[in-house]
Formats: C-alpha cells, structure tokens, sequence
C-alpha cells in the first residue's frame, strides 16, 4: 500500500514561509544566528526593560492584550508579546557580545483588523552588537538584505523615528523598484518611497537591562514587516490572507 | 516639507485653506513637548535652514494694580501640578479677533469664538503650552480663593463644551470657595467662562503630572487639545513662556490691564539639562567622520533653536532648551545632531566583522526539516492561522477583537475548521483531496511550545485509502524520515481526519547539526499571487470520445480556449480549473472526462452563463475529426 509514492502530488508552502527562506538564508550568509524569544511575555521583556516605563502610552490596553489568569514573575499580567523586542534583552541576558541575532514570529496588537491592519502581524527583526554598530552599517544592512530579496538594487532613506528601545531611532524607505513614482503604484503610492524598516542604535538603557556594558559595546536593531513585505513582494491586496488559514492563497505558491 | 520629512517629521498631507496652507504633521511621540506647538517645528527649521527665527512678542505694559489685590492662590498636590501661574488682566474688550488671529485659527481647523477664547487657543497652537482664562467677576468672594485640589467623591462639573462630568478620585479641579470651576489640565468650565461682558479675566497656566491626564482623560473619556498637549510631558519652563505670550495678547488685542505680578508656584524649578559628548563618540555611532569644526558648525547651527555649547578639553557640553525634556543623555544628542547633520549624509556600510560564530538553531531546523518533508514528499499544504482563538486556557481581559479572546491551546480546533472551510474549495483547487498542515506556537497556563497540526479531508470523488489511514501513513512516513517518534493526539472527526504533536518534544533526542543544509532551500523568488474571487464557482462535467491516443492535455486546449463568457468581453476567462478526473480506451476510441469550474471576478454566475460556455464547448470539441461529446 503506498499512497505516498511518486504520484502523491507536491504540497505547497505558505508564503511566509517562502519568504522566510529567503531572508533568513541571507542573514545566515551575513554570519548571523537564528534565535527565537517566548510569544507570551512578562511584562518586564515586553515594555519595561525596553525604556517602555509604567505609564508609558504603549501599554494602553487599547494596544496591548493583558492575559487574565496568568502573571508574571514580576506579579504583573503577562501579555501576547507587543513587538519581538524583547530579545534585544533576553539574548544579551544569555550571551555575550559581540553578537549578530536574526529572530522572527509574531506579534500581537488589540486593534480591528482590515487590508491593512492584523492583529496577529509577523515580522522579522535583526540585532547586531559590537564594539562600532553604527547607522551606516544598519543602513549597509538593511540595504543588502532588501536588495538580495527584491533581486535588484534597493535604495533606502534614513528618517527620524521614535521607538522607545532605540535611540536614534529610525524610520526606512526603500525607494520604489516598481515606478517613478507614478500615482497609484501599489508600492509607493506615487510617493516614490515605501516605509519598510522600524530601526535604530540601541538605547543604552535596554542594553544595560540585558547586562551589556554600554562603555565597550554599542548596537542597533531594526523590524521588518514580514507580512507587509510579502504583500508588496508577492502582489497580496490583503493583509488578513495570511493568516486566513486558506489554501487558494497557499496553492499558488 | 522634504525637509521636515528628513530631518523631522512625516507629512500625513497638506490642505490649502483660503490663502494659506495647513500641513499636517505627524509628531513623534517623543517631540510632543516641543513639536506639538508651531514654534517647535519653526525651530526645527531655523537650524535645517540656518535661517533666523524671529520669535512672537512677549512684552506688554504693566498696570499698577497686583493679582494678589484680587486673589489668593494654592496648590494642594504639588507632585500633580508641577507649575501654577495665576495673573489677573482688567479691563478687557471682549469682540471678534482681527482676521489674521482668526484665519490662523481657521487654518489649523479651530472655529473662532472671541478674541479672549481664540488668545488662548492660539497660544497653546503656538506654544505646545495649554492657557485658560476665566471671567474674574463670575468667581466667587471678594478676593477670590483658588486652589487647585483633589475632587470630591461624587463632585460635578459642567463643561465648556457642554455637559456634566461626574469626577473620581485623584481627579484634581480648580476650585474658587464655593465650587469646583473645571476638571484641571483636561478641559474649562462653562460656569466661569468668558462671554461678551466678560470684563476682567484670571489667566491660568498650569503643568501636570502626564500619567495624572492621562489617567483622567480615560476616565472621563474626554480627550480635548489640552489633554493631548499634557499627556506628552510639558516642561515647566513652557508655562512662563506661554504666561507672557497671553498677556501680550491680551494687551494687544483686547486692551487688557495686566497686572504688575502673579502668583508662581513652581515649587521643584526644572534643572537646565546639560548633554555631554565627544565627537569621536558621535562618529562611532553614526559612522559618519566629521571634523571638530564640522562638528560645531552644527551646533552653531542648533543655537538657533537655543541650544547652547562650550567645549572643555575634548568634551563638549550642550545646554539643552528647556521644553526639548527628550534630549538629556549621550544618545538623545548624537540623534539631535545627526537629524540636524541629515542622514542623508550616512554612507551604507556593510562591514560586519566576522568575530561571532552563531549557531544552528535546533528548532528553527527542525521546523524547517518537518515542513520541507510534509510539502515536498508527503503531499500536504502548508497553512497559517491565527494563534488567537475564542477557546483556549489563556485568556484576555481586554480583547477589543472579534473572535480573540483567547490564545488557543491546542491546533485540533483549528485545523477542523480549516478542513471544513478548504474542503468547500476542493474543487476550484482541483483536488480531490484535502491535505494540510499548520506548525505553528500553542500556549497554556504552565508554558507554550511549537506544535504540528494536520488534517485529511477526502471528497466523494477520492479513489484511494480512508482519511484516518492516510493519516497515520503519513505520521509514520515522517516519524521515519526525521528518526523519531512522538506522542500523536489522533482523533477522526466529520470534518476529517486530525492529528496533533508537540514538535519539541518529538525532536527532544535528535542532534542538531552543523549547518541548515537544504532545509531553506524552498524559494518564493519569482512567486506572484493572483487575487481569487469573492463569488460563489458552479462545477460542470463534461465526457468526450476522441480517436485513441488523444492526449488529455490537448482536449484541455481546446476547452480553454472556450472558458470565456463571450469573445470580447473583457472579463477574462471564467472557466478557473479543468480537472481531468476519468480516461480510458476502448477499441478505437479514448474516453476524457473532466471536472470544468467555472467562476467570476466580477460577480455569481447564473446556469445560463455557464449552459452557454459549455454549449460552446461542446460545439467547439464536436468540430474536431473522430470528438464526440457524451
């Protein structure tokens, strides 16, 4: 009885994981390590010890979902992790510099969702401490990994930003592949620029919570929209496709 | 506006509002002390452009009467109110503003009410720094007695904007002797405001604990300009500056008499912030290398927007502007500098040492390795769900989302349901059967871990094993290619066929090796979607003879080219998936059959579009020599 044999048809796998593939296999090529944080949080890695005090708007609970019946070590309530941030912490707490990590999964934020927005949103974010991470090799960074994706060159621009782990924090264009800036591109939307990266030099004051000493090392990190990539990557109108759990978006890939 | 876009701020648009244009700026939420008012972003400019700033009029005449000749002033909680500012101004002509004050405030979307009311308003645009004034004459007592203080239980205040809020603890009011006159720092109240006979007013700046609005803005649900302005952290500083703002205004505007003083508590004066920095340490950071003279030609540059330097040794030390309360440490100024330097001047570098050997993650392999054999050898299709769920042992207090009020603690439910809704498409995906897998996050009380579900679903027209058989062929298939066995929750439902494993337990005895291999190998480089319709498919059969040998893929062409609703349509062809689903020969002649799904972009196809393109098709296959349609 064989079922599987040659004739079993080949599956299909999900965007995201294409996807996946082939940014991790260029962060693997750059020497950096795959590593992954917990998708429930205390409240400590989530907002604390990433510069996000109590009283801090991030904890809104309009942003934010608080689990009911489980707490932390800390006695606070634990959440569906906010953002991946919290290995700019955990990491360091378990490793020494210098180091490169690469980390990705999702993230979870209490809003209604439409095309543009989840709630569930996946993203991809990069780490790099040593003794002289600056903006230049962020922007270096960036550039290639977007450039080896995209399979052309990819520009980018460097604007002010404000998270509250990073500082200079800094928002990334990637100027538009598609158009001249044309009205209506789906990339650009004529603008000619596509914000794409959340970034910034780590604020010393989450490197210090993950026992980093800030006089030697320095780093940066940035969060690449997984999801919103692969929509402009792959043609995708709908951001909540992703996670609709459907195969007439898996069998096209 | 580039400008502001790369050094400062996004644009969310720009409207052009009679004569004048509105630009609607995005703040930063760690700008809005200073940025929230137009000064902040003037000053922003003034460096960019290393432009002068010429700052608005602060000086006005004084009167000889004194505030305290008409007041007496106190704070009860000081860690709440960290600046109060009482001044009395007589004598004012309350009328329309001149055109310029209330075009302005037309510009940035405010309704002109009175040149005392638009004072205020525009003051606080202006400034980042809310202003209040009331009508002296509606306060209480000879001498008035105001005090800001905590509300009582139960206390009520009518609001400018029209009515009634009932206050809460450790909400704070600026109260006369006989009651409370406003909910302090969020908005006015309407029983001491100013109308057309107003005469003499009590100006009122005050500075709040953020947390203090914030909390109270929630509370009451009353989020107003004031509130948006506090919540971000106001300096203290901003208070004397938007004081003496107002009464020039209100000097010149309105013939106001202000009094010779006012009354200040400002018990815990703000400390002058001083940055330090060493250029080599903004080089390491940016990547940049600037000269010193380089360097301080941006800081002369920032004086504009009064920031003001000395070097001593190699050091420099910068007096930070008192409402700038962001930038204090050694990062904050790299990044002051470095917008003002522009990033675009940051060159890419991709020069990563190599002094870091990272490791294989066994998991993320591991992950990789089950998907790999479950898609490319075992035949099934790989999906994502949400790990939110409306059942599960962890639940949420707060969820604002349909359907999520829980994370789920097992994959079974959800692979249930993705049987019972893809099943539904076996057809438009031409398959007579449905595989599929999610490896996905499950979390419970005492943890979370990686977990693997996957589900069989047949459809009547499946030839081969049952759903449960097929499923545990396929358990075993990949147990045997990773070498290890796991603990399989199996269970056959009417949906189909279900199994569920945790992945880190499976894979607890395995080693880890060396290098990811192949297991990345699968790309979607070139991959495109193609959106798929919202509308209902009709599925039709059709069965032909053709002379033997006949090759199923070119009586597929032929159908094909038949599949539209009509030839110049322009709709594109509504038939979505020909499935061959029978073939045999007998004697002479070669039997096809197959299943035709037939659906549209635009809207539901009805039995007369689709009887006409199957008409057509028959038409078109009975054409060729030895075809016959059955």
């Amino acid at each position: 009885m064989t079922h599987m044999d040659k004739s079993t048809p080949r599956g299909h796998y999900h965007p995201l994981t294409l996807m996946l593939n082939d940014i991790v296999s260029i962060y693997i090529e750059l020497g950096f390590e795959v590593t992954e944080g917990p998708i429930v949080d205390s409240d400590w890695s989530n907002f604390e010890a990433l510069n996000m005090k109590y009283g801090h708007p991030a904890r809104d609970a309009q942003d934010t979902f608080y689990i009911k019946n489980k707490k932390g070590p800390d006695g606070l309530p634990m959440m569906p992790r906010t953002q991946l941030s919290q290995m700019q912490v955990m990491y360091p707490l378990a490793h020494k510099p210098p180091f490169k990590i690469v980390y990705f999964g999702k993230a979870f934020r209490n809003e209604n969702m439409d095309a543009t927005h989840e709630a569930e949103h996946s993203q991809i974010e990069a780490m790099v401490v040593s003794e002289k991470a600056n903006l230049g090799e962020l922007k270096g960074t960036i550039e290639h990994v977007l450039s080896k994706f995209f399979g052309t060159k990819i520009e980018t621009r460097l604007r002010p930003g404000y998270f509250p782990f990073v500082e200079p924090g800094l928002e990334v264009d990637m100027k538009c592949f598609l158009c001249k800036a044309t009205p209506g591109c789906p990339i650009c939307k004529g603008i000619g620029w596509r914000e794409v990266v959340a970034s910034g030099m780590m604020n010393p004051i989450v490197l210090r919570n993950g026992g980093v000493d800030t006089d030697k090392w320095q780093g940066f990190a940035y969060a690449i929209g997984w999801d919103r990539l692969a929509m402009f990557k792959y043609g995708i109108n709908d951001i909540r496709l992703f996670n609709a759990g459907d195969l007439r978006l898996t069998n096209q890939f | 506006m580039r400008l502001i876009v790369l050094h400062s701020f996004e644009i969310e648009g720009v409207k052009k509002v009679g004569d004048d244009y509105a630009i609607d700026i995005d703040v930063l939420s760690n700008r809005g002390h200073d940025a929230l008012g137009h000064l902040g972003v003037a000053r922003d400019l003034a460096v960019i452009l290393d432009r002068d700033l010429t700052l608005p009029s602060r000086t006005y005449p004084l009167a000889d009467f004194s505030t305290k000749d008409y007041i007496t002033f106190g704070i009860d909680d000081t860690e709440l109110v960290t600046r109060g500012i009482m001044r009395v101004v007589r004598d004012v002509k309350v009328g329309e503003s001149p055109k310029w004050l209330a075009d302005r405030l037309l510009t940035t979307g405010q309704r002109p009410i009175n040149n005392i009311v638009d004072i205020t308003n525009y003051v606080a645009y202006e400034s980042v720094q809310p202003v209040h004034a009331y009508d002296l004459d509606k306060l209480a007592g000879n001498i008035k007695k105001i005090i800001v203080r905590d509300a009582k239980a139960g206390e009520k205040v009518k609001v400018l904007k029209g009515g009634e809020y009932e206050l809460g603890e450790r909400m704070l009011v600026v109260s006369d002797e006989s009651h409370a006159l406003d909910i302090a720092g969020v908005m006015g109240g309407a029983d001491s405001s100013v109308d057309a006979n107003t005469k003499n007013l009590l100006v009122w700046v005050g500075n709040f604990d953020p947390i203090y609005i914030r909390k109270t803005r929630k509370a009451l649900k009353l989020i107003t300009d004031a509130t948006k302005r506090y919540e971000q952290g106001i300096s203290n500083e901003l208070a004397r500056v938007s004081m003496d703002r107002t009464c020039a205004l209100l000097s010149e505007l309105a013939g106001g008499q202000i009094a010779k003083d006012e009354i200040d508590i400002y018990p815990s004066k703000q400390v002058e912030a001083v940055a330090k920095l060493k250029l080599v340490q903004f080089n390491s950071l940016v990547g940049v290398n600037l000269t010193s003279s380089e360097l301080e030609g941006i800081l002369n540059r920032m004086k504009r927007a009064g920031y003001v330097w000395t070097k001593i040794r190699d050091e420099y030390q910068i007096k930070v502007p008192g409402e700038r309360l962001d930038v204090r440490e050694l990062h904050e100024i790299v990044e002051e500098i470095a917008r003002m330097y522009g990033y675009d001047k940051v060159k890419s570098k991709l020069a990563l040492k190599n002094d870091f050997t990272p490791k294989v993650h066994k998991g993320f392999y591991y992950n990789s390795l089950i998907k790999k054999l479950l898609v490319e050898q075992l035949g099934f299709s790989e999906l994502y769900n949400y790990v939110m769920s409306n059942e599960g042992e962890l639940e949420f207090e707060n969820s604002q989302v349909e359907g999520m009020s829980h994370l789920r603690s097992s994959m079974v439910p959800t692979i249930e349901r993705n049987l019972v809704q893809n099943i539904k498409n076996a057809d438009l995906l031409g398959l007579d059967q449905i595989r599929l897998f999610e490896l996905n996050k499950v979390a419970y009380l005492s943890g979370e871990h990686w977990a693997l579900g996957i589900g069989v679903k047949n459809t009547h027209t499946w030839k081969g094993a049952k759903e449960s058989v097929m499923l545990s062929e396929a358990i075993k298939n990949l147990e045997e290619k990773l070498g290890s066995k796991g603990e399989w929750q199996i269970m056959g439902t009417q949906s189909g066929a279900i199994a569920e494993v945790n992945i880190e337990k499976l894979i607890q005895n395995l080693s880890t090796p060396s290098s990811y291999g192949h297991v990345l190998n699968a790309t979607g480089m070139s991959k495109k979607f193609k959106p798929y319709s919202q509308y209902p498919f009709v599925l039709r059969d059709i069965a032909l003879w053709t002379p033997v040998g006949t090759k199923s893929e070119d009586v597929e062409k032929i159908i094909k080219n038949e599949g539209g609703p009509s030839t110049n349509s322009g709709q594109g062809s509504w038939l979505v998936q020909i499935t061959p689903f029978d073939t045999f020969t007998k004697g002479e002649q070669t039997s096809h059959a197959f299943h035709l799904v037939f659906q549209s972009m635009q809207r539901t196809l009805t039995d007369g579009d689709v009887n006409a393109v199957h008409v057509r098709i028959t038409k078109a296959l009975n054409t060729h020599p030895g075809f016959s349609v059955r």
